[in-house]
């Protein structure tokens, strides 16, 4: 017995992540209507179907499936167009040439993991959603809290520099980070 | 007319893709599941109280199966049994041997009993059927309705669901001591907004401690009645059964349990060793009916309840050849050659209705209520062994010799009234108070005042001062014609007064930091540690410490949390608290070894506690204690877990009164084991 | 002028409503003027600032963002559509980031607002907005109010007029009336000719001619009313003092009648009855029970006398008297008081389907004057001796006596305790070998208003029963160790088993020993003769002041009837033999043997023995012959407040 406890302290490195479920329900009821925000989001969508991505560890296999389905049964349309919800794994992410998503939603992972994704889809007018609104800073564009009340914040960096045309009032309801 | 055209002009600027209604409807979204987060205190960092929210699917993970299991993961908390294994919740050193010092709410309704003010029997409940459970601990707590002593436990079933599901859960449970559980719930949404919810759990095991020798061999039954101590399995099975049914329908909002609980002896009524078959019932049940109205740009609820509980203890008193006092001639003493038994049981019930309203007035967040509750005793058996010692017969003194007051009855009134007022973006103020009027004093003014700084979202500040009570319950006021316990009439109700200072470090969205501080003054503190065991309020005591309770993410992948206690106090004479640990330390990792399979590893360490300062025996010393649990996903609607308890067998232990017991009353001593299924759709 | 105002009322209504009037419609004027129309200017700065509020997170957020195209469109857009707005300008790091300035007005039609720009969620400045508002708005609308306050002075004044005329006429039938009721005379009924009308008027004239018919009548009845009255008043009386003199639960006269009646008898028997153990059948039974059977009691016990005397009365609770209007002769007491006694044995009760009896105790006084107090006396008295009856005799006096020496005691202690008169006595204990002191016991005294000791014989008893006597045990502690604290010699306290057992002492104690550091010199005696019943407790605490360093003494052994076994148990250091085992020594041959046996036992228990009362050579030649180790007594000393505090051993 004493040794499954040693065994079970020692594997820690293989650990996953525990997942506040009351945050990623939010997170699934808002961050795919944050898009209509955008006054850009027409001509960002030439094939009539958003692309949304589920970047994933793994081992969040489960925990990226059940937000896949339940994106998929909440958010049939958005602005008109079509959503198509995909699963992809950080590996495949960061080892793939070309990703074709119009909005990704990041669980967590590694810093330095999530920090080199970030980096593939700068420049390409992806819209990012973190699970973890203390990952913004690795480069990506929207995060979301619950404190007093639900807060939504966006990275100023990453909007400039993507040049995101979001409409007045959403960035009225919104903090942002530096 | 021109804020219309003002805002017409700031829209126009705007060449909208998303419609005026998408943004309105994300407002409103937003709004919503605020107020939902604001309901299930998904933001208590940011709130006026301290406060640790549990949620059940996490506790299950861990392999904790029934509610106090989850009480034992809480900072500054311990679970406290008596002679009858009756547990209740010690929060920060309060006194364990006065029940009503802590409350339970099951779906916001109150269930500590009349008759003793505890909740033992809701403690067994599984947490397959807990969705959430929220821990006030001190009296600065959020609930004005009633006054809450040393802390509150809220403890919500999945009737608060938000999602429109007809959501199932079931489970069932084997293990050690011919553990055997099973039970579901399930959530049922009509067409015309009619929602209804049914939960329904059984369980029984056989479970024995061996104990040391009884009261007898300390004396507290005289010289003569030593040599009749024995020691043996002490006989602490249940058997556990009860049925919910919740429903809501335009505004109005039933709340209804039947709860039949069993238990063994334990340690004996009277502190001597009980035969394995004796027993006690705490059966309970519950109906609460409210209705909510919109009153004046507020909200207005009306409720009213009515709720039973009865306490019945069958069995032997104490052995064959016990000399006791001759109640028909004083003086003279009768052997009863055939032992003593007794069959004692009290029914009780309670009414209560009361008025809450809350709205804004400007910035303001009021709310004010006034509760009115009446408890009554209604029924008392006493059947005893025949006092003249001839006979084994039972004979019924109910009338002569009643262990307990029958048509006794209490009501009490009270108003409340609160102000939650953000004076900036920073700091918000919440001041409240309670005025109660009740059989022992007529007016009862409990007052808080607590203070929020947030320097910013990360790093939070909380200041609470706030004062208290606990009326005295049934046991300690109505108790008669009995040795271990003399009730006593004239006793006011404890006081306490409270000053807790906290800071919370956000780390991320999951990883926090939170440091709290507390001073307590209780007042007229209510035992009967004393020859004549009569209950008195006979000290005022000093509690303070502080509590460190971290969740951390070491890796992206390592999951953390721990919280260590310390807690001290004095009593009036300068003498340390009895029965209370300085040291309190929980802990446990989780871990994800592949995405269908989870372990975890929990660790409990409870430090040694001090005896009543003329109680000679050696202190009784801590235990560490380590639990196991590992969790297969077979599909997200499927799961089975198997969870190790004390794995390196410890030897739990709770103290036993002085001059009673001359050990402590064992609780676990093996290794245990329980295997779960469950299905969930 | 003033004089013809107050001599009509209809003038005096219309003064006073023109000048209520006058001074409303001057408020009403100076208030729109003034206050109105600063109201209006502030409401103007309040809208302005409202609709800066309203634009300023929108400009606030694309300042903070860098948009200044949006700004500018912003800034355009609302000076173009608002025509109260008549330029805006933005200025971001000093620099003019969006400016637009459409009208050029004179000066007081306008006023400048200007506002900082906080970057969102933040207090840091990023920039400053100036808005010029237009006063046109506000200008307009002070026209139009002026002209409407003008068109309201004038509508008031013609209805002021008009009104004044109509209330001139209202009001003149009432002249009329007034003028014929100057000649009014009782004899010469007056008729009222406006009675007819439906009016006010004519209800007045109505009520005018009744209330002459009603005068007329009313002279009448006013003396036979008067004679009721006074009728009612005597039966209310007596109805009171019915209630006053009856006992509300058995129906029968009460103490305060038989007062009365006693005032009124020169000579009487006075019989208190009193039903034995009626508390009991309280508790048992309940207080309705108890009740209902007092009631049946009072009835059976009334319906055995029919003539005038003996009379019942029920004094309190469970007390009756009987009463009668004579002397009478210890023998004819006797014979009555037995009969009545049968009788009342006879008597059954119930109570649900059992039956019980009831026993009763009598006092009784048969003579000129304080019967009841008397009556009282001997019924105590009966009580005590448990006879069912006594009668008073004059030597019971003493057992008054007794109680009024009582409360004057208690009284005296609690001065005594007040002023501080409670002091320590100290006798010394002797080695029988060396001749010196070793130590001294501690004894209560009270000093007497002249300072004299009072001996504890005369308070002791009374102290404990009232709850004084934890008081003197705790003064006696702390001015023992007090007094002790510095010395070399050991020093004894007695307690009695109910210190032992009170927590509160116990608790003290340890607080005081501790305070004084006296633990090593302290010896505790505790009396034997009180009998040990709580064993248990006793023995828990004597081992832990034991474990403090307290030296533990038997007071009084031999005296008691505790079992020896347990005592020998305690963890005991002295035994003090009791002192009538030694005062008898020379003379009882048994007090010599229990000596010896206790000497000898306690040697072989190694436990030092020491004999009290040794009050002359002779006895402490004998208990020295007998072994005893130490001796204390009048032979060496008797108590002393102020002793030497060097001793030989310690």
């Amino acid at each position: 017995m004493r040794l499954v406890f040693v065994v079970l302290t020692i594997c820690l490195n293989v650990f996953g992540y525990e997942y506040n479920q009351f945050l990623i329900n939010t997170q699934i009821d808002i961050y795919p209507k944050i898009l209509l925000f955008d006054l850009n989001l027409p001509k960002k969508v030439t094939d009539r179907k958003i692309d949304f991505y589920i970047i994933y560890d793994e081992l969040d296999k489960l925990v990226a499936q059940e937000i896949g389905k339940k994106i998929k049964q909440k958010h049939k349309k958005i602005g008109g167009f079509a959503v198509d919800v995909k699963m992809l794994n950080y590996s495949k992410a960061l080892t793939d040439k070309n990703i074709e998503a119009d909005a990704v939603y990041v669980l967590k992972s590694e810093k330095e993991t999530m920090k080199a994704f970030a980096k593939k889809i700068k420049g390409k007018y992806i819209y990012s959603f973190v699970y973890d609104v203390t990952d913004l800073p690795l480069g990506y564009l929207i995060g979301l809290d619950i404190e007093k009340e639900v807060t939504i914040y966006i990275n100023k960096r990453v909007l400039l520099e993507e040049n995101f045309k979001f409409v007045d009032e959403f960035f009225l309801m919104a903090r942002f980070i530096e | 007319m021109v804020f219309k055209k003002l805002i017409l002009s700031l829209a126009a600027l705007t060449v909208l893709n998303a419609q005026n209604s998408d943004l309105a409807d994300f407002r409103t979204l937003i709004k919503d599941i605020s107020s939902q987060a604001d309901a299930s205190h998904e933001n208590i960092f940011y709130k006026p109280y301290i406060m640790s929210v549990y949620k059940g699917e996490d506790l299950e993970k861990l392999g904790i199966s029934r509610l106090y299991e989850a009480l034992e993961l809480i900072p500054g908390l311990d679970v406290y049994s008596d002679n009858l294994d009756m547990k209740t919740a010690i929060f920060r050193g309060s006194n364990p041997l006065a029940y009503g010092q802590t409350k339970l709410f099951i779906d916001g309704v109150l269930v500590n009993d009349v008759f003793v003010d505890q909740y033992s029997n809701y403690l067994y409940m599984p947490i397959e059927l807990i969705k959430r459970i929220e821990i006030i601990r001190g009296p600065g707590g959020k609930s004005d309705k009633y006054a809450i002593y040393a802390g509150a436990i809220y403890v919500y079933t999945n009737f608060e669901n938000r999602k429109k599901c007809d959501c199932f859960k079931a489970f069932a449970k084997k293990g050690s001591n011919s553990l055997l559980s099973a039970g579901f719930y399930k959530n049922f949404f009509f067409q015309n907004g009619l929602k209804l919810y049914l939960d329904a759990y059984f369980q029984r095991d056989e479970r024995y401690e061996k104990s040391g020798y009884d009261a007898l061999a300390s004396g507290m039954y005289g010289e003569a009645n030593k040599k009749l101590s024995s020691k043996g399995e002490a006989p602490l099975w249940i058997r556990d059964y009860s049925i919910s049914l919740n429903a809501k329908y335009k505004g109005f909002t039933l709340k209804s349990r039947l709860l039949y609980f069993k238990h063994g002896a334990a340690f004996g009524l009277s502190y001597i060793l009980p035969k394995k078959d004796d027993y006690y019932t705490q059966p309970s049940k519950y109906l609460q009916l409210s209705k909510e109205f919109g009153v004046g740009g507020g909200s207005l609820q009306l409720s009213a309840g009515l709720k039973y509980d009865s306490f019945k203890y069958e069995g032997q008193i104490a052995p064959k050849g016990l000399v006791y006092p001759d109640i028909e001639n004083p003086g003279n003493y009768v052997v009863y050659k055939y032992g003593f038994y007794g069959i004692y049981e009290s029914r009780q019930r309670s009414r209560y209705a009361s008025l809450d309203y809350n709205r804004r007035f400007g910035r303001n967040c009021i709310r004010f209520g006034y509760i009115y509750t009446k408890d009554e005793t209604y029924d008392v058996k006493t059947y005893t062994t025949d006092r003249s010692g001839n006979s084994a017969d039972l004979v019924d003194y109910s009338d002569a010799l009643p262990f307990f007051k029958n048509g006794v009855s209490r009501e009490v009134n009270r108003f409340y009234i609160s102000d939650e007022y953000p004076i900036n973006d920073r700091f918000t103020l919440y001041i409240g108070a309670g005025v109660e009027n009740n059989s022992h004093e007529d007016l009862i003014f409990d007052p808080k005042i607590s203070v929020v700084y947030e320097y910013d979202s990360g790093n939070i500040f909380k200041f609470l001062i706030s004062r208290s009570h606990r009326n005295p319950s049934w046991q300690e006021l109505f108790t008669i014609n009995n040795t271990t316990r003399v009730g006593n009439e004239d006793l006011e109700p404890e006081k306490v007064t409270a000053y807790e200072a906290n800071y919370i470090k956000k780390f991320s969205v999951d990883d926090y930091l939170q440091f709290t501080l507390f001073y307590l003054k209780n007042q007229n503190v209510i035992t009967n540690i004393n020859p004549e065991r009569k209950f008195y309020n006979s000290t005022s005591q000093k509690n303070y410490g502080f509590e460190v309770e971290l969740k951390r993410s070491i890796s992206s992948s390592l999951q953390f949390y721990g919280n260590y206690s310390y807690i001290s106090g004095e009593c009036g004479c300068d003498k340390k608290i009895a029965n209370i640990s300085n040291h309190l330390v929980k802990a446990y990792l989780l871990h994800q070894i592949t995405p269908n399979l989870d372990g975890s590893v929990i660790y409990y360490h409870i430090g040694k506690k001090n005896r009543f300062y003329f109680d000679p025996r050696k202190p009784l010393s801590g235990y560490d204690r380590v639990d196991l649990a590992l969790n297969y996903s077979f599909n997200p609607e499927f799961e089975a877990q198997l969870a190790v308890k004390n794995l390196f067998e410890s030897k739990i232990k709770q103290p036993s009164i002085p001059n009673s017991y001359l050990e402590d009353y064992p609780q676990m001593s093996e290794r245990e084991f329980v295997f779960s299924l469950r299905w969930r759709f | 002028m003033l004089n013809s105002i107050n001599r009509s009322l209809s003038r005096r209504i219309l003064f006073y409503f023109l000048i209520v009037s006058l001074t409303m419609i001057i408020s009403i004027f100076f208030t729109f003027e003034e206050a109105g129309k600063s109201a209006f200017k502030k409401v103007e700065k309040q809208k302005a600032e409202i609709m800066i509020n309203t634009i300023l997170p929108a400009i606030s957020m694309n300042l903070y963002l860098g948009f200044t195209n949006k700004i500018q469109k912003l800034v355009d857009n609302i000076v173009d559509n608002q025509s109260n707005i008549l330029g805006m300008t933005v200025v971001g790091n000093s620099k003019v980031v969006a400016s637009k300035i459409e009208k050029n007005n004179s000066k007081e039609d306008y006023f400048i607002m200007t506002k900082p720009i906080y970057k969102p969620n933040s207090k840091e400045i990023i920039g400053r907005l100036h808005v010029i508002y237009s006063y046109e708005h506000y200008n307009k609308l002070i026209k139009k109010y002026d002209k409407l306050l003008y068109m309201f002075l004038a509508g008031i004044s013609i209805l002021l007029i008009l009104f004044s005329i109509y209330l001139e006429q209202l009001l003149s039938p009432l002249k009329k009336i007034v003028m014929k009721l100057k000649g009014y005379s009782a004899k010469k009924p007056l008729n009222f000719e406006l009675k007819d009308r439906v009016d006010e008027i004519g209800a007045i004239s109505k009520a005018l001619e009744e209330m002459q018919d009603r005068i007329i009548s009313y002279n009448k009845k006013q003396e036979d009313i008067n004679k009721h009255l006074e009728e009612m008043v005597k039966e209310k009386t007596k109805q009171l003092k019915n209630r006053f003199y009856v006992d509300s639960l058995t129906g029968l006269p009460n103490r305060f009648r038989l007062q009365d009646d006693l005032k009124e008898l020169k000579n009487a028997t006075v019989v208190v009855l009193n039903i034995d153990d009626f508390k009991e059948i309280n508790d048992l039974f309940g207080h309705r029970t108890g009740d209902k059977i007092l009631k049946t009691f009072a009835k059976k016990l009334g319906s055995l006398f029919t003539t005038n005397y003996p009379k019942l009365y029920r004094l309190s609770g469970d007390e009756f008297v009987l009463l009668f209007n004579k002397k009478m002769s210890d023998n004819d007491i006797s014979q009555f008081l037995n009969l009545l006694n049968r009788k009342i044995d006879e008597m059954i009760f119930l109570y649900g389907d059992k039956e019980m009896n009831l026993r009763i105790t009598m006092g009784v006084f048969s003579g000129s004057e304080n019967h009841l107090e008397k009556a009282d006396i001997a019924l105590k008295k009966a009580k005590k001796n448990k006879k069912s009856y006594e009668i008073y005799k004059s030597d019971d006096k003493h057992v008054e006596e007794q109680y009024k020496k009582n409360i004057e005691w208690i009284k005296r202690l609690k001065q005594a305790i007040e002023q501080d008169r409670v002091v320590p006595y100290f006798q010394p204990i002797v080695n029988v070998n060396t001749l010196k002191p070793k130590g001294y016991e501690s004894l209560v005294r009270i000093l007497d208003e002249e300072g004299e000791p009072i001996m504890p014989g005369e308070f002791l008893e009374i102290a404990k029963k009232s709850r004084l006597y934890f008081h003197l045990t705790k003064i006696m502690l702390k001015k023992s160790c007090e007094y002790f604290k510095e010395s070399d010699c050991s020093f004894s306290i007695n307690l009695s088993i109910e210190d032992i057992l009170n927590p509160d002492i116990t608790e003290y104690l340890e607080k005081i020993i501790k305070k004084y550091d006296v633990s090593k010199k302290i010896i505790l005696e505790v009396v034997e003769s009180e009998g040990i019943d709580n064993y248990e407790l006793v023995s828990k605490f004597l081992f832990k002041m034991k474990k403090l360093g307290c030296q533990i003494a038997i007071d009084d052994f031999g005296s008691g009837y505790s079992n020896f076994e347990h005592i020998l148990k305690l963890p005991i250091d002295y035994i003090k033999i009791d002192g009538s085992l030694v005062k008898n020594i020379e003379l009882d041959r048994d007090s010599e043997i229990i000596v010896t046996a206790i000497v000898d036992l306690a040697k072989k228990k190694g436990i030092k023995t020491v004999s009290e009362y040794v009050s002359s050579k002779e006895i402490f030649e004998r208990v020295k012959s007998l072994g005893v180790d130490y001796v204390q007594g009048f032979y060496f000393d008797k108590p002393r407040r102020y002793v030497d505090k060097e001793c030989s051993e310690n």
